[in-house]
């Protein structure tokens, strides 16, 4: 149970640190002085001190779907897969239901964009639904093939299994899962090429447009949900599709998830400076592979057979 | 003459839950209604004859009731008669009579003596009928016309926004069940199931989830939005009931009865909360005598009770969690989950294109109502009538906050009302596999999922209080001031209205779409960019009626055109004409009753293309 609370409180923590280091490593990488990883803590902090000014024109939407956007995060954080071995874990929750809590942060994140009675606020809510819409059916087909191969739909118990027994037969089809969900990871939290997080230009953005009303304590809390969200992605990442380490002693166990989620977040660097951001009527392309690969995956793990 | 036993009674309480908010909203609702008694007549019926349906035993009393319930549903359309209602009736109307024949026809085959046969001595009957697959087609075709499968589904985007919107909730949130109801109580009259028929149903489910809810994102007028939805969410009744069919016939009889409850309990939620967004979406017309979506926005500050009771409506729809909608859609999930253990290596590799289709369903849902609450109640007024609005009367109120209790209890009560489907289908009893707990509820395959809707509510609320709590201790100053529009006032044109908001996903799916686009834009001296007035309208063109209906249609011309070419001739072309329709009378009559050999097919056709030749080339020589 300690080492349950223990992953929980320790994937909060962590969580706005690895958007801070993929932030400072690429700008070391473009040559840069990169900023402290740290900075997205202490951005956090200055925000809580804030003045908050609300929209003349915004509804009781606005402060409430704070509490709304936030709070299934917060829950899908307690339902993440364990790190040790010997940890207690929530059997009564499965993979459609961290997608349905995802899901119904990301409705009131549209919501709020289009409370404002601001054109940024809806034309950000409006692309996040188009991506949102196709992201969803790539997200069932991998859960539903990883599931499969992990012999259960619950993916703690999942996560445990592909540990001790990896299904070697089935190789192709995991190879397959895990790049459709290393392109939802990208496609759900913001990254280029989906989305760029750090801009502001109308051209190209889309979670910053929905927020672009929010100030102090709001932005605060907002920006540490797209954080969690983040370590959220990581974590079922490094845990379906990196499963190796857990059986290990429980601070080398510990070690080796920390770097497979550093692992992540380098890929994600170097793809973000590598790549250039799509136009959002080439998003779909992208999501569609996601969606080949997940139907490949099924289709592969069906034909070989159990 | 009349039955109690399980499915009806699950069925009349489906109704009761329907029709007791409704008719508390219906009583605040009157005094927009200008025939009151020709409404209130018609709709009292229409409820009398929905119980009677569910509850009849008996062929000829079912059809009676329902013929009356497709008449006096028709007469309601009518409520308020202009040129928009005359059409949609006639729509109507010619569509639950096209299903009406097949019904018919069904009920023919059978037998003479199977009018007055109660259901049970019926089920003898069909066991000895030797071609199960047409009766199979016939059901499907007569109950589920009634229900909006497409491409039998072009009359609800019609007919459900013209009604008033009382008969709206109940056409769509109750009627359509009542149609489920009648096809499931017929089908499990059939005997030995064929393996096709659920792939059939399947397909369907797939097709009409996923064309009901595109639709519904290019549609600008509320009420025919959630018109379209209903199609979607037949759909995925029609998905699980597909599924279950499937493993009954491949002899797999815990799944097969996992997805029927699945089914049936979506059908009750799809009856909540389609009803709930109907009762607010019609207390939105009621307050601003429009529809059209493009003309309303801010309504959350004027009528928070109608707000409030959409949202819950759009969230369940939109199968979040913890709603009753979100269940329903993860018992489906579930149930397709345990194609893995199928054998047929085919069938297997189709179910991941029906979890495509639901699980993208899924996710146009969610930008389809963040559409509909986002436009309707955030941000300004788009126009005058929705500046004005007010909240509607209290009984108005008072029935849609008794529909949010229906939704809410649904989901509380998940345990209680999945062993009350379970114990009134025809089905293996799973319920204590399901719920060894009340708290969660298990899958029944070997992958153990599990969900628990109660202690998913509690931490959520858990988790916002904390917030709360942290919020509140930072006692951080505030301040009201304008949305920042770049340095120009805020207005209610710069923001995006619901044509620009489902831009995106209309442009991707263009092809099916084909819109149409009429622009209009006043230029300043020539300026390709500065204009003073911009006028742009898209509107989609619906394809099923487009070129299905239109086809039937000049098909028909051209029959009746031959037709009466060949009525116009002498006598020897006459009796060969008679002659030729005797034969194939006797012909279908032998295949219906008797062996049916290749040979003699062969032979038939020869003889019948033989004289068909003498009756056109003929005629031409002479």
């Amino acid at each position: 149970m300690i080492q349950y609370l223990f992953t929980s409180l320790f994937i909060f923590l962590i969580a706005p640190f690895l958007v801070g280091f993929i932030k400072s490593l690429k700008m070391w990488l473009l040559f840069k002085r990169p900023v402290s990883p740290f900075q997205p803590y202490r951005d956090f902090m200055k925000l809580l001190k804030k003045e908050i000014i609300y929209a003349k024109e915004a509804s009781v939407i606005s402060r409430a779907s704070i509490f709304m956007i936030l709070a299934p995060i917060v829950v899908v954080l307690f339902l993440l897969p364990p790190i040790f071995h010997n940890a207690f874990y929530i059997s009564f929750m499965d993979a459609f239901t961290i997608t349905g809590l995802l899901s119904l942060s990301t409705f009131f994140l549209m919501l709020l964009g289009l409370d404002g009675a601001s054109s940024f606020g809806g034309l950000g809510s409006s692309r996040e639904a188009f991506i949102a819409s196709l992201v969803e059916p790539a997200m069932v087909l991998t859960m539903f093939s990883i599931s499969l191969m992990g012999g259960s739909i619950g993916i703690s118990k999942a996560t445990l299994h592909l540990n001790t027994h990896f299904p070697m037969m089935h190789s192709a089809s995991f190879i397959l899962a895990s790049i459709a969900f290393f392109i939802l990871l990208i496609a759900e939290n913001g990254r280029i090429p989906v989305d760029n997080p750090e801009t502001h230009l109308e051209l190209t953005m889309v979670h910053e447009a929905m927020i672009l009303e929010l100030t102090g304590t709001n932005l605060a809390l907002i920006e540490l949900a797209g954080a969690l969200k983040f370590a959220i992605f990581s974590t079922l990442f490094v845990s379906l599709f990196l499963p190796f380490g857990v059986n290990l002693v429980w601070y080398l166990a510990f070690v080796v998830f920390v770097l497979k989620l550093l692992l992540v977040s380098v890929t994600v660097a170097l793809i973000e400076v590598n790549t250039a951001k799509l136009r959002l009527f080439k998003v779909p392309n992208l999501l569609g592979i996601a969606i080949i690969f997940g139907f490949l995956s099924l289709f592969t793990f069906y034909i070989l057979g159990v | 003459m009349f039955s109690f036993d399980g499915l009806s009674l699950l069925f009349l309480f489906l109704i009761l839950l329907g029709v007791i908010p409704n008719l508390v909203y219906m009583s605040g609702y009157l005094s927009h209604i200008e025939r009151k008694r020709h409404f209130l007549i018609h709709y009292f019926m229409f409820i009398v004859s929905m119980v009677g349906v569910v509850l009849s035993n008996n062929l000829l009393v079912f059809l009676f009731f329902w013929e009356l319930m497709s008449l006096t549903s028709w007469q309601l359309i009518l409520t308020n008669s202009n040129a928009e209602t005359m059409k949609a009736g006639r729509f109507y109307f010619f569509m639950t009579h096209f299903g009406f024949i097949f019904i018919l026809l069904f009920f023919l085959l059978i037998g003479s003596e199977s009018l007055f046969a109660d259901f049970d001595s019926l089920k003898e009957l069909l066991a000895n009928f030797k071609y199960p697959t047409l009766l199979f087609l016939l059901i499907t075709i007569g109950f589920l016309s009634k229900a909006g499968v497409v491409p039998l589904h072009v009359w609800l985007p019609y007919a459900h926004p013209v009604a008033p919107s009382p008969v709206s909730a109940l056409m769509s949130g109750v009627m359509l069940k009542v149609a489920i109801y009648a096809f499931l109580r017929f089908i499990f009259l059939l005997p030995n199931w064929q393996i096709e028929w659920g792939v059939i149903i399947l397909v369907l489910g797939a097709i009409s989830s996923l064309v009901g809810v595109l639709y519904a994102l290019a549609e600008h007028d509320i009420k025919a939005l959630l018109a379209n939805h209903s199609v979607e969410n037949i759909g995925i009744i029609l998905i699980a009931i597909g599924v279950g069919m499937i493993f009954m016939s491949l002899n797999l009889p815990t799944l097969s009865a996992f997805a029927f409850i699945a089914g049936v309990y979506h059908s009750f939620n799809h009856m909540s909360f389609k009803s709930l967004l109907f009762m607010s979406a019609g207390g939105v017309l009621y307050a601003t005598d429009t529809k059209n979506m493009e003309k309303y926005g801010g309504l959350i500050k004027s009528m928070p009770v109608t707000t409030f009771a959409f949202l819950i409506g759009a969230i369940s729809i939109s199968a979040l969690p913890p709603t009753n909608g979100f269940l329903s859609e993860w018992m489906i999930f579930q149930s397709m989950l345990g194609s893995n253990g199928l054998d047929a290596i085919e069938l297997k590799i189709s179910f991941p294109f029906a979890i495509f289709a639901l699980a993208l369903t899924g996710g146009l849902a969610i930008a389809c109502f963040v559409k509909a609450f986002g436009i309707t109640f955030l941000g300004l007024s788009r126009s005058q009538n929705s500046k004005h609005a007010k909240e509607v009367n209290g009984m108005m109120q008072f029935g849609q906050i008794l529909m949010i209790f229906v939704v809410v209890g649904l989901m509380l009560y998940l345990p209680l009302i999945i062993k009350f489907i379970n114990e009134s289908l025809p089905i293996e009893n799973i319920y204590a596999t399901i719920f060894p707990t009340p708290w969660v509820m298990k899958s029944v395959n070997e992958n153990f999922g599990a969900v628990s809707p109660i202690l998913l509510t509690f931490a959520l609320l858990l988790v916002v209080t904390f917030i709360a709590i942290f919020y509140l201790s930072l006692r951080n100053k505030e301040r009201i001031c304008h949305t920042w529009a770049c340095g120009y006032n805020t207005s209610s044109k710069s923001q995006y209205t619901a044509t620009g908001f489902a831009g995106p996903i209309r442009r991707f799916f263009t092809w099916l779409y084909k819109p149409e686009v009429h622009s209009h834009k006043q230029t300043v001296a020539g300026h390709t960019t500065k204009f003073e007035s911009s006028f742009y309208e898209v509107h989609v063109q619906p394809l099923f009626e487009k070129s299905l209906y239109e086809g039937t249609k000049k098909l028909l011309n051209y029959i009746s055109y031959i037709v009466y070419r060949i009525s116009h001739f002498e006598k020897t072309k006459y009796s060969v004409l008679i002659f030729n329709l005797l034969v194939i009378v006797l012909f279908s009559f032998r295949v219906f009753y008797n062996e049916v050999t290749w040979g003699s097919v062969v032979l038939e056709v020869v003889i019948i293309t033989i004289f068909v030749k003498i009756l056109l080339i003929g005629g031409d020589k002479k």
